[in-house]
């Protein structure tokens, strides 16, 4: 697609000019965009081969370049060319993976962020309260990036527009039980290494004059989203999953095998 | 003996991959062994050692774990940290003398519902020959939780 674009623009510059695009298939998937491409070859007469170039190299100051015409029969194209532009792939911007890393949301293996899921949540991470909008996510145009800016910008909203979050009905929590401010919790913090959601907080406990005696964990509810895998790993057993909490797992399994 | 030993098998599966892929396999009308009691889980990363050796303790002859494959986990990452844990596990049971044939570890995805059937038949046959399991006692369970 931006490939036909430059062609005309630059048809448009330079009237006499000659542009020749190699190319295999043409993706050209949208509203108007195959008349876009129809509109280049056939207004603008953009010459459009369909074939693979085998090589470029200099003569006498030009570009030649040597490819093959398949819907003639393969036969062999030479185009002196004064510049010759790739039409490389849209790729993920550098610090991506690092980014991703750091907002605790997934990527694919081409370090495109992913949405938590394709059809349902395309604008949503799997962590809360981060949203998704354009070429971070996929290569996109624009169209489609102002469609899912618009989408992911009514999602904030409706984030907003309530008095209270919900959460989800599943969430661990680090027990708190009295006397006053006490938890078991040694704070050793390996549930914060373990969560993939940044959900583990460091809360203190104070003294009623605010001395600090120790940090231990706290779950934010809002971004926990209850998959346990810090039950897992809790050394003194104080972070358990409400729903799934040790206890209850092990009534279940005690009835089952008896 | 072999043919009137019943193992009893507990699955720890996790909801979004072997649950419902357990689900499609009931929906298919697939038919496997009866000696399976699932217990659900969120994700595999709930799954703790504890669980397994309760299960062990409480008299289970065989325990299946299964949750999404690599990389599907609906936690992201749950599935690797339970994949370094049962790595882990295995080791420190094998080393205790725990016969390991009796625990497996599985990959089953939502879509998948004949391998969790071909899975469940599968361990099904191998504990009835290995026979109905030792109790891990008590005293040796409480003492491995504390120490493990
Ligand atoms: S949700 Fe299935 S393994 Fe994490």
């Amino acid at each position: 697609m931006y490939t036909a674009k430059h062609a005309m623009l630059y048809k448009h510059k330079v009237h006499d000019a000659e542009a020749y695009v190699f190319y295999m298939d043409i993706r050209a998937g949208g509203k108007g965009y195959d008349e876009f491409v129809r509109r280049a070859i056939e207004e603008d007469s953009v010459n459009y081969i369909r074939g693979r170039v085998s090589r470029v190299y200099e003569r006498n100051g030009k570009l030649i370049v040597h490819g093959a015409d398949t819907l003639l029969g393969a036969q062999q194209v030479e185009i002196e060319a004064d510049m010759v532009v790739l039409a490389t792939a849209g790729i993920s911007n550098p610090g991506s993976e690092e980014l991703a890393q750091k907002l605790h949301i997934s990527y694919d293996k081409y370090r495109f962020f992913s949405e938590a899921h394709p059809k349902l949540r395309p604008v949503e991470t799997n962590t809360g309260g981060i949203f998704l909008a354009g070429a971070c996510q996929s290569p996109k145009d624009i169209p489609d990036t102002v469609s899912q800016a618009s989408a992911a910008a009514s999602k904030v909203l409706a984030l907003f527009s309530r008095d209270e979050l919900t959460r989800e009905p599943v969430i661990a929590v680090v027990n708190r039980t009295a006397p006053p401010l006490f938890s078991t919790c040694a704070g050793c913090f390996m549930c914060e290494t373990a969560c993939p959601y940044h959900a583990i907080e460091r809360e203190e406990i104070k003294t009623r004059d605010g001395k600090v005696i120790r940090s231990v964990a706290r779950v934010n509810p809002g971004l926990c989203q209850g998959c346990g895998t810090c039950v897992a790993f809790c050394k003194s057993k104080s972070i358990d999953l409400q729903g799934y909490s040790n206890e209850q797992v092990y009534a279940e399994v005690l009835e089952l095998l008896s | 003996m072999e043919n009137t030993f019943e193992p009893k098998i507990v699955a720890y599966v996790c909801n979004w991959c072997t649950y419902a892929g357990a689900d499609l396999t009931g929906t298919s009308r697939i038919k496997y062994a009866a000696n399976v009691r699932i217990v659900r889980f969120p994700c595999t990363g709930r799954i703790d050692y504890n669980l397994l050796l309760k299960a062990l303790a409480l008299g289970a002859d065989g325990i299946i774990v299964s949750g999404c494959h690599p990389n599907d986990c609906h936690y992201t990452s749950g599935n690797f940290h339970a994949r370094r844990r049962w790595i882990v596990f295995k080791q420190m049971m094998e080393y205790m003398g725990y016969d390991m044939r009796r625990v497996k570890f599985s990959w089953v995805s939502a879509a998948e519902g004949a391998k969790w059937a071909d899975i469940v038949n599968t361990t099904v046959r191998e504990i009835r020959e290995l026979g109905p399991a030792q109790r891990i006692q008590n005293e040796e369970f409480r003492m491995m939780n504390s120490e493990g």
